[in-house]
């Protein structure tokens, strides 16, 4: 073979190589997953950055807004009409029972959740989906209270349910004990009392003899009840001296008067800590199973400026990063 | 077409062309990088143009492609790149690999590594791999240093590779002690260049 022979045989070489790459690329843009989620406004950012960064990948996002009304069925058969999927990535609790009912009864599908509530309860046992964990973790909520509005800050007091928040309020013990801190634990639940009104009364009672420099309220849908929020939480709330600290920004409008300090998920970097899990669960690196729950590793903060400066706090200069709400 | 339309016309295209002498800048280790910022600030002053600062990439990243900006000032992997315009850092960027005192970590290899995201395609892992010759397990990027260290802590990652000179900001801030370990890299620095120009 001459020169010009082994030069055509290198350059079919280099055509097979290609299109074996080309092959290899439309193969990869089969990764489909689905991005499921109600209409909710508030969580549309991270579904549009997500969608957004799925352009820049191999990966196709394929983002189903449902109405309020949808039911199971309504998502099954949608899920069914997709035979393409390789993941589901369902945002808020409603999807996330869906997704695990869909599991029950179907061939499972891959799952990751996002932006719902008390993931440990919804996860247990289930072995094809993942999740990244709404509520910032007390280590994230401490060291920015410390660093950003309260540079003294020790004891942070948690009032809340043991009944359902039992083992998160022992891992948040630990976090806080790793950073320096230390978490005063006040049990409603250990209280005397007809029902829980009764007994987050005499806990919030209580607090008068304990010694702490901020609170936390734990996001507890049942504690934190309209019914209770506006006859305990908020008549205790006018008498207090020390900030309130929640893990959802609503608690701290100013309308409200209630939290000074909230933190809650950056749904930007949520969407590209999502967009990771995602890139390892397809390329094979990790497994649903190994990921189990992440933390929400990137949380905006935010500071209700009047309940800062009625408890006599000064706004330091010099903060990055952070949500101010005012009137 | 008649005068007071002839004039907002002139008045829109004249803030137009003032408002496109923005520019923006990348620079993830903003709240360290303090002589820097004050540096590109003068430096642009001069040049009668303003800056914008970012020290999240993909917000930069958003931004520059909303706005196509003539010029942008962000991290070049390599100071010898074509059509730079200018360099604003002498130095390159020192990554120090850091750990948590609780979990030493005596062999880079199959490890996970976390590290703050600096351009499109990360070749961070590359560049590690290379110089250390060994095989990292993953990566794992965040916006922001600040987010390395919950990354580290929720055992995301084996460690870190963080800017050397951010390791006492993020130590006070977390009231923590960030092991230093011994490898170290260098990566990138901080260039103005055209937009199109990759």
């Amino acid at each position: 073979m001459g020169r010009r022979g082994s030069y055509k045989v290198g350059n079919k070489m280099k055509l097979h190589f290609k299109l074996f790459f080309v092959i290899c690329i439309g193969l990869q843009a089969f990764s489909n997953v689905l991005v499921v989620s109600g209409e909710q406004r508030k969580f549309s950012l991270f579904t549009e950055k997500l969608i957004e960064f799925g352009k820049k990948s191999t990966v196709n996002y394929e983002k189903k807004s449902f109405s309020r009304d949808t039911d199971y069925k309504d998502f099954e058969t949608y899920i069914k009409s997709k035979p393409d999927t390789k993941l589901v990535i369902t945002v808020d609790n409603k999807y996330l029972s869906f997704l695990k009912k869909y599991n029950e009864k179907n061939e499972p599908v891959k799952g990751i959740s996002v932006l719902a509530l008390n993931l440990e309860e919804q996860l247990k046992d289930e072995p094809n989906i993942a999740g990244i964990r709404y509520e910032p973790s007390a280590f994230s909520l401490f060291s920015s209270l410390r660093y950003n509005i309260l540079p003294d800050a020790k004891k942070l007091l948690v009032i809340y349910r043991s009944s359902v928040l039992k083992k998160q309020i022992e891992k948040a013990s630990k976090e806080l004990k790793f950073v320096g801190g230390e978490l005063v634990k006040l049990d409603v639940m250990s209280f005397k009392g007809e029902d829980l009104k009764d007994k987050l009364k005499m806990a919030l009672k209580q607090t008068s003899f304990l010694e702490y420099d901020a609170i936390w309220v734990p996001l507890d849908s049942v504690l934190l009840s309209p019914e209770l929020f506006i006859n305990q939480w908020l008549p205790f709330t006018q008498n207090q001296e020390k900030p309130i600290v929640v893990q959802s920004e609503s608690l701290a409008d100013v309308k409200l008067n209630f939290a000074t300090y909230a933190v809650s998920p950056n749904l930007f970097d949520l969407a590209d800590q999502t967009k990771q899990l995602v890139e390892l669960v397809l390329s094979g690196k990790s497994d649903i199973k190994t990921i189990g729950i992440e933390e929400s590793i990137s949380i905006q903060k935010y500071i209700n400026t009047k309940m800062l400066n009625d408890l006599g706090i000064k706004l330091r200069n010099d903060l990055e990063d952070i949500v101010y709400l005012r009137k | 077409m008649n005068l007071k339309k002839i004039s907002i016309l002139i008045l829109f295209l004249f803030l137009r062309a003032t408002l496109a002498e923005v520019i923006p800048v990348f620079s993830p280790h903003l709240k360290t990088n303090l002589e820097f910022r004050e540096k590109v600030k003068k430096q642009m002053q001069a040049k009668k143009k303003q800056v914008i600062f970012f020290s999240k990439y993909e917000e930069f990243n958003s931004y520059v492609s909303q706005e196509s900006p003539k010029e942008q000032i962000r991290l070049v992997k390599s100071i010898e790149q074509k059509g730079t315009l200018d360099f604003l850092s002498e130095k390159k960027i020192k990554l120090q690999a850091y750990t948590l005192k609780e979990r030493p970590v005596k062999d880079l290899d199959g490890k996970n590594v976390g590290v703050v995201k600096f351009t499109e395609n990360n070749d961070f892992v590359q560049l590690v791999e290379k110089k250390f010759k060994v095989k990292l397990k993953q990566i794992r990027t965040v916006s922001k240093e600040e987010n390395l260290v919950p990354l580290l802590f929720f055992k995301n990652v084996d460690l870190i590779f963080l800017d050397s000179r951010s390791t006492s900001l993020i130590n006070k801030q977390f009231n923590i002690n960030l092991n230093k370990l011994k490898w170290n890299i260098e990566w990138g620095a901080e260039a103005l260049i055209r937009s199109g120009i990759k």
